[in-house]
């Protein structure tokens, strides 16, 4: 590398040096080359009419010797005729010398050129890798914020099962007052439910983040039942919050439609859920209704509402709106993506939300109706 | 001998009808908070002989109510036991460096575990 730096300083030919008073003037831009010799205009003028002049003197000695046959008129045209010699000597280095520069300059700006481009593509090529180590890192990320909450909530109802059948094993709660005892086994009871209800939005969620995942639709559902039977199992956990929970359904038509039946009915599952969970106290309503062609399932609660920031994120997998953090420590942040990848599923449906902080939530979803 | 009595910080109320229920047949008085907020200032008032700390809480992280603890002087005192099922290797690092002094995970002990370890540090005290 040493040797290509100092070979491009002092020129191709070896000698030329960078510094030299010559070739500074003579790269001096900016100027006219001459079309014949190559060389700066001004060098090259100079250097013909040098050797024009000394050409002219030569032809005017010659006459003289030629007509008086002085012997010191020869030597005078041969020390001229020799300073001619090295004129056009001196003139041909020169242009070597400036060609080789020409050519180095040229080359210059072409590694120049090169070596642009190559910094673009680099620039562009780190850009593409970092956004790359940034999603990946993102996804890192959440996978161990999964775990983390995941292996947590996991374990919160594990710890009561497991602490309450160890003090049954030590005799403990035998000599309790049968109050107490059946307190006891009605949280281990309320524990299960809420392991397996994790287990299972865990389940669906791996499944739903595999790269085929897709669902059949070839059930063919009637919505008003499907929905009245979802309500109907809720009516115990409303009645334990004291809330009441009703469903109207469309008067004196059958909204049918096709899909899947088992996860269309998690995803309604999911919504009246929530709707308990995140309301304290009023109630949760839960309507069908027809518009153009479609069926609308309507899940309004008067619950503590989702902040306004938290609304767009509120179906990405492990997002929980911070209000619902503070409420209820025991989510997942599963079910609503489990919800929106469900309608992602069926074509021409969609899901949405309407939401006001400390108001309530209205959580729909819409499918086409089957003709 | 009065009754030792301990301060339960725990947002779960199954988990604190468990513990209490544990602890009052072991001999013990176990007072519970269901937040940070209200956990710092029962500490305050009671003045607990041992903290039992939850990680994951509504409205704090515990890791901040056990800063907030230490650096009160009316609480600095008192052992603090983080016991929760929140299992993060950095979390646990930074509870005995604030001066926690255990981390023990719910799921992995039964109730006479943490008892025994309860009457354990109240020995030394």
């Amino acid at each position: 590398m040493k040797n290509f730096k100092e070979k491009s300083e002092r020129g191709e030919s070896g000698f030329l040096n960078r510094n030299c008073w010559l070739v500074k003037n003579l790269n001096s831009a900016p100027y006219r080359r001459c079309k014949y010799c190559d060389f700066k205009f001004r060098n090259c003028l100079f250097l013909h009419y040098q050797i024009i002049s000394l050409g002219i003197i030569i032809l005017f000695l010659v006459l003289i010797f030629l007509i008086e046959g002085r012997v010191s008129t020869l030597v005078i045209i041969s020390i001229f005729a020799q300073v001619i010699i090295y004129g056009y000597f001196f003139n041909q280095s020169t242009e070597k010398i400036i060609k080789a520069n020409f050519d180095q300059r040229k080359a210059k700006l072409a590694l120049e050129e090169l070596t642009e481009k190559l910094e673009e593509r680099v620039d562009k090529q780190t850009k593409v890798i970092q956004k790359k180590a940034d999603h990946l890192e993102k996804l890192l990320k959440m996978r161990s914020e999964f775990l983390d909450v995941a292996s947590h909530q996991l374990r919160t109802p594990t710890s009561v099962i497991k602490g309450t059948l160890a003090m049954m094993k030590d005799g403990d709660i035998k000599n309790l007052p049968p109050e107490e005892q059946t307190k006891f086994v009605e949280n281990m009871f309320l524990k299960a439910v809420k392991l397996e209800n994790i287990i299972n939005d865990i389940l669906v969620a791996s499944e739903i983040d595999t790269a085929d995942f897709s669902i059949s639709l070839n059930d063919k559902i009637e919505l008003d039942k499907l929905v009245e039977k979802i309500v109907d199992e809720h009516q115990f956990d409303a009645k334990t919050k004291k809330l009441k929970l009703s469903f109207k359904k469309l008067a004196g038509e059958a909204l049918k439609i096709k899909g899947n039946i088992k996860y269309l009915e998690q995803a309604i599952t999911i919504f009246i859920d929530n709707a308990l969970k995140y309301t304290f106290k009023g109630e949760v309503k839960v309507t069908i209704e027809k518009k153009d062609n479609n069926a609308i399932i309507k899940v309004v609660d008067t619950g503590i509402g989702i902040p306004k920031p938290d609304l767009s994120r509120i179906f990405h997998k492990f997002i929980r709106a911070k209000n619902a953090t503070k409420t209820y420590t025991d989510g997942s942040g599963l079910g609503l993506f489990i919800v929106k990848e469900v309608m992602d599923q069926h074509p021409n449906s969609k899901v949405w939300v309407e939401s006001e902080e400390n108001k309530g939530s209205i959580f729909n979803l819409q499918l086409p109706l089957e003709k | 001998m009065p009754k030792a009595k301990i301060l339960f910080i725990e947002d779960d109320p199954d988990q604190i009808y468990l513990y209490e229920t544990k602890f009052r047949l072991e001999g013990y008085n176990l007072i519970s908070a269901v937040n940070g907020t209200e956990g710092l200032k029962i500490a305050e008032i009671e003045k607990p002989e041992l903290i039992l700390l939850d990680i994951r809480l509504f409205d704090e992280d515990g890791i901040i109510v056990l800063k907030k603890l230490k650096k009160n002087v009316k609480t600095n005192n008192i052992p603090v036991i983080v016991f929760t099922n929140f299992d993060k290797e950095e979390t646990v690092k930074q509870a005995l460096k604030l001066g926690a002094l255990d981390y023990v995970i719910k799921s992995k002990v039964v109730p006479s575990d943490i008892v025994n370890k309860v009457r354990e540090v109240l020995k030394k005290v």
